[in-house]
């Protein structure tokens, strides 16, 4: 069975988001199945992070609904919607003065998860940071505190990852190995989204390809949106969905 | 609240602390004024009759208001040391302000400190309630508060053991003080967390937001003049009048901060 044949453990059915009269996401639908990755592109202020956010449970959408991980998505978000989502934020947002120990640590005990200090060792490990646990957060390049974001998106196993721009300002061999972790994740089963500027990442890494332009213009394997080797490229197909708006 | 919200409150507050360990400053100004709320009221009662070698019973103005204002657990002192019990007495509402001006920059700091930060998207995506973190952010500051204040009685009862005359110390171990310090103080330090966390939901600057602490500490200040002014002190009773009365106001602006901690505004507006 492929990955989109199996049950979608994300489900979003005409996603819409007002902010008063502005309309940041409008009528969203698509789905993504367990073990499958989706890269959402889209002009800055297309409504990407708006997307992820609904499905994470931050923001309660407008009309629409669907569900996530079997959770449903409602006007009013719930903690059991948010515990089984990993949410990578755009920005690191880890807390500058503390260790990335005590980082982990404390996000591992809100997430509930049990024998918190193993899981982070096990986390650390997985994505090579362990050398560093010791190390506040302040004094961590970009690269790796994006590692350590990563890492706490991952401390509770969840079924549903989405990831704002995972790899964005990071060197190639770091993005490289981001991009590997994503990989990995999403054959241990997890559904994932990334929302990407990188069109290049997005082909390569995912199964199918959203362009949101407050409403999805697209939503296609590569092959399905019209990408043709040495032809038509991602971009070509990309700009075409997006300038004309 | 359940077992795991508990825990969920628990981890937040434990990094509260970590982030207070790392950032000692933010506790100079309530350090600051716990000190003053100790050292005044020794300087002037123990320290200035000292070395003006100048005893306060000399004033008679003094001893006749010492003897009007009715210290608690002062009877039989001598003059001098009912003058010393006077002036401890009227400085003790300094004391009270300790927990209120610790707890809102420690609340303010840390609300307002995550906005800046913008370490709240990743805090508000996991299953953490607006409850659960109000609790856990104005608890914190709370305890840290109450130690703050029990800190500073401890340095002023010893201060006033070793340095007072005998008898002095035991009028701050009476039921009008435990009813100030361990009524009204915690009391008001709760109202003044609630408001700074209604406050630090919408400002953008923890300053801007600590000093809305003001309509906490002027009504304070205003019963410190009063008792100066009457020449009269508050009663136990009246204590634990004003006591109640601020539970009740904290609890319910506990209940307002709730409400307007609007999450989906925070994330929109600050990441």
């Amino acid at each position: 069975m492929t990955a989109a044949a199996l049950p979608p453990l994300i489900d979003a059915r005409g996603l819409t988001r007002r902010f008063g009269t502005r309309v940041a996401v409008e009528d969203v639908t698509f789905t993504v199945a367990a073990g499958e990755i989706v890269a959402l592109l889209g002009p800055n202020g297309a409504g990407k992070t708006t997307t992820l956010r609904m499905l994470a449970g931050l923001l309660a959408p407008t009309s629409g609904g669907g569900s996530v991980a079997g959770v449903p998505l409602t006007a009013t978000p719930d903690a059991e919607l948010r515990a089984r989502v990993g949410l990578l934020t755009e920005t690191p947002g880890s807390w500058d003065r503390l260790t990335v120990w005590t980082n982990l640590l404390t996000y591992a005990r809100l997430y509930g998860v049990a024998d918190a200090p193993g899981r982070v060792r096990a986390v650390l490990d997985r994505l090579a940071l362990a050398d560093r646990a010791g190390d506040v957060a302040a004094v961590l390049s970009k690269g790796l505190r994006q590692r350590v974001a990563l890492a706490r998106a991952l401390l509770h196993a969840p079924p549903v990852l989405l990831l704002d721009e995972p790899t964005s300002g990071l060197d190639p061999a770091a993005a490289r190995d981001v991009r590997r972790l994503i990989a990995e994740l999403a054959r241990d089963g997890a559904a994932v989204i990334v929302c990407t500027h990188n069109l290049a990442e997005a082909e390569a890494l995912a199964g199918r390809i959203g362009i949101l332009q407050t409403r999805l213009r697209a939503f296609d394997t590569a092959q399905g949106l019209g990408v043709r080797p040495g032809q038509v490229t991602l971009e070509d197909v990309y700009l075409a969905h997006t300038e004309d708006a | 609240m359940s077992g795991a919200s508990w825990a969920r409150i628990r981890a937040l507050g434990g990094k509260e602390v970590a982030e207070l360990r790392a950032a000692k400053g933010v506790l100079l100004g309530p350090v600051a004024m716990l000190v003053t709320a100790v050292l005044m009221p020794l300087v002037l009662a123990v320290g200035v009759p000292a070395w003006s070698g100048e005893p306060l019973d000399d004033t008679a103005d003094l001893v006749r208001l010492a003897q009007q204002f009715q210290v608690p657990g002062a009877a039989g002192l001598s003059d001098a040391a009912l003058v010393q019990a006077l002036l401890l007495h009227q400085f003790l509402p300094l004391m009270a302000l300790v927990p209120v001006v610790g707890a809102m920059t420690l609340v303010t700091t840390a609300i307002v400190g995550e906005k800046q930060a913008r370490t709240l998207e990743p805090l508000l995506a996991t299953p953490l309630t607006t409850a659960e973190l109000l609790v856990a952010k104005t608890g914190t500051a709370f305890v840290l508060a109450l130690t703050l204040l029990a800190t500073g009685l401890v340095l002023l009862i010893a201060g006033t053991a070793l340095a007072a005359a005998p008898g002095v110390a035991a009028t701050l171990v009476t039921g009008r003080v435990i009813a100030l310090v361990g009524g009204v103080a915690p009391a008001a330090s709760l109202v003044a967390l609630t408001l700074g966390a209604i406050v630090s939901s919408r400002a953008k600057d923890a300053r801007a937001a600590q000093q809305a602490g003001v309509v906490v500490v002027l009504p304070l200040v205003g019963g410190f003049v009063a008792q100066l002014n009457s020449q009269t002190a508050f009663s136990t009773a009246d204590l634990l009048l004003a006591t109640a009365g601020l539970v009740a106001v904290a609890a319910g602006l506990g209940w307002v901060a709730v409400r307007v901690f609007d999450r989906e505004r925070i994330l929109t507006e600050w990441t």
